[in-house]
């Protein structure tokens, strides 16, 4: 279960770093078109396996799976804020 | 203002000429739906959020505002036990039943009917004697009131049901409302006060948006015979009642005039065969023996509802004088059992401590998520126009009311558990009438002051209300406090903790609001 609530971490930061606005805050340059479709597609793919993973060990787990989804992407937001903010 | 309502107008216009074939502006139709659904119905469904979300933790609650309720470990004997109580008080009742103490309740209760009269009583955990409880609703009165608002009977549930279609529409027309989100997506902003709004309003929807759903719509499914009651009343006489008798299964009737039975079984044998069947320890939720002390006596033991996403918990019916297992309950029909599961799913029965805290701050963010929308309606208006009008003012108001009053309200229904004298009449509903004198102490309140002196008035009393509370109760009682941590009873130490918390929070809003008046003059909190 933990395996799959990591791989959904890595998978949301990795969406989130496919957007101009967060690449800029962590590696202070403009994103190009490449790396972007890289981390999109290393987000997304991620994200799949970690869901595939969860449905297999049952209903409850789904459920944990989207609160986490929840927890994540509050998580991911108040972090850029907090680097936007030191930065 | 002229303006905004031929804006109104002309949306209105425009929303409904989508049925004349005219060609709408889609996405200002939904912002006008979203902001009057929102705006109409936020205060409601924000008191239905808030004291829903408290109902998560129902049996804590009511645990902490029964302080007599004694932990301790749960023996094998408790079933014995309580037959043996039962047996000398209640020999000729129709029913007994027995409730089996948990950790989230700690509270050994049977009950038993003679004729129309129902009886309870409590009993110590720890040596089986009689315990008196304070007379409170505890934790149920957030319970009925999420979903009655106290009005059983004049229409309750059909506002709350209401609302709760109302939410799912500002819902998905939020989607369209906020399409910036996707842009913003991950984007936080607390530098300025109205893009902390907007922000937190489109992450918390972001983040809730399955919550929401899954919230109003097993809300809806939960009375879905009231709310949609046609279908009933065509086919059936009677409308929902027979509709109701013939989907939910029992078991058949008991003849009243039976022999009176030599001798009962004795339940240690049926917990054998009850534990090949449940796995697990202490599995037993509740025990219901129909005619006890007669031939045709039979005990029914429904199971704990961890296991089950449904809100129908696994039976077992045996004979009380044989001990035989009894064909149970019919299984429900699927139609039935999709309910049951919406009803489970909404209710979250099957959650454990950490599942549970996350449906507890998902329902917490839904609570944000509306009072930050009727902010917005307020904050964007107000800068626009230099004049307040009437609409801001009242809304300005309620928003005070509606959002912290009822926060300082439940605080108050807290208090009330601690301060009233145990022993006056009727005390449970005398601590609910004390919750509403003071929500209406708060609109009054934010009437008579000015709006950000009352802000910053109501948020350091709800701190002082926070504050008090755990030193009131450790005064009222020390061994209370000092018993939990002996016990590492976390449920009392978290409710204390949790109460703490909020108080700071409380206190930190004062500040901002009070640095914000002095830095910025005139209307600063919308």
């Amino acid at each position: 279960m933990l395996i799959a609530f990591i791989l959904q971490a890595i998978g949301l930061m990795s969406l989130s770093l496919s957007m101009d606005k967060h690449f800029k805050a962590i590696f202070n340059q403009p994103l190009n078109a490449t790396i972007a479709l890289t981390f999109k597609t290393i987000g997304w793919l991620l994200m799949m396996i970690s869901l595939l993973l969860v449905v297999q060990m049952g209903v409850i787990f789904l459920l944990y799976w989207m609160a986490l989804l929840s927890f994540g992407i509050i998580f991911i937001a108040i972090s850029y804020c907090v680097i936007n903010e030191i930065t | 203002m002229e303006w905004d309502i031929a804006v109104n107008l002309r949306v209105t216009a425009s929303f409904l000429g989508v049925s004349f074939g005219m060609k709408p502006d889609f996405r200002k139709c939904m912002i006008w739906l979203h902001t009057y659904s929102g705006l109409i119905l936020g205060w409601l469904l924000y008191a239905i959020f808030v004291s829903g979300t408290l109902s998560y933790f129902n049996p804590e609650i009511s645990q902490w505002m029964k302080p007599e309720l004694n932990r301790g470990s749960h023996s094998s004997e408790l079933v014995n036990q309580s037959i043996e109580y039962l047996q000398t008080h209640a020999s000729d009742a129709e029913r007994w039943r027995i409730y089996m103490p948990n950790e989230r309740t700690q509270h050994w209760k049977v009950q038993w009917n003679t004729g129309r009269e129902r009886h309870s009583q409590t009993l110590n955990i720890q040596d089986g004697s009689m315990i008196e409880v304070r007379d409170t609703k505890g934790g149920d009165f957030f319970r009925t009131f999420h979903y009655t608002l106290q009005l059983r009977g004049y229409g309750g549930r059909y506002i709350a049901g209401a609302a709760a279609m109302l939410m799912l529409v500002a819902v998905f027309s939020g989607i369209f409302t906020h399409r910036r989100f996707f842009r913003d997506f991950f984007t936080l902003r607390w530098n300025k006060f109205s893009k902390l709004l907007t922000d937190s309003h489109a992450i918390a929807g972001v983040i809730t948006l399955p919550f929401c759903i899954m919230i109003c719509t097993s809300a809806l499914m939960i009375y879905i015979t009231m709310y949609i009651p046609w279908g009933a009343e065509h086919y059936y006489k009677g409308g929902q009642r027979e509709l109701n008798k013939y989907t939910i299964p029992a078991l058949p009737k008991l003849d009243k005039n039976s022999e009176i039975a030599k001798k009962q079984i004795d339940f240690s044998v049926l917990q054998q065969k009850i534990n090949q069947v449940w796995l697990g320890s202490d599995q037993i939720d509740t025990i219901t023996i129909e005619r006890p002390n007669r031939e045709i006596g039979r005990i029914i033991v429904s199971r704990v509802k961890q296991q089950t996403l449904s809100n129908q918990a696994e039976r077992l019916v045996f004979s009380s004088v044989t001990g035989q297992a009894l064909p149970g309950y019919p299984n429900n029909s699927a139609v039935v059992n999709v309910r049951r599961v919406f009803y489970g799913l909404h209710e979250a029965q099957f959650a454990g401590t950490a599942m549970r805290w996350m449906f507890f701050i998902l329902g917490a963010a839904a609570s944000a998520l509306i009072a930050s929308g009727l902010f917005i309606w307020l904050n964007k208006r107000l800068n626009k126009t230099k004049k307040q009008h009437l609409g801001h003012l009242i809304v300005g108001r309620l928003n005070l009311t509606g959002i912290l009053g009822l926060l300082l309200a439940i605080l108050a229904y807290f208090q009330a558990n601690r301060w009233l004298p145990i022993d006056i009449e009727n005390r449970a509903s005398v601590e609910i009438e004390v919750f509403f004198w003071a929500w209406l102490a708060t609109l009054v309140h934010s009437l008579l002051r000015p709006i950000d002196k009352a802000w910053l008035e109501q948020l350091l009393a709800g701190a002082m209300l926070c504050f008090s509370l755990p030193i009131i109760d450790f005064s009222q009682d020390p061994s209370r406090l000092l018993g939990s941590f002996g016990q590492t009873n976390m449920i009392y130490l978290t409710f204390n903790v949790v109460i703490i918390v909020v108080g700071f929070i409380f206190l930190n809003i004062a500040l901002k609001v009070r640095h914000r008046t002095n830095s910025v003059s005139g209307n600063a909190l919308c």
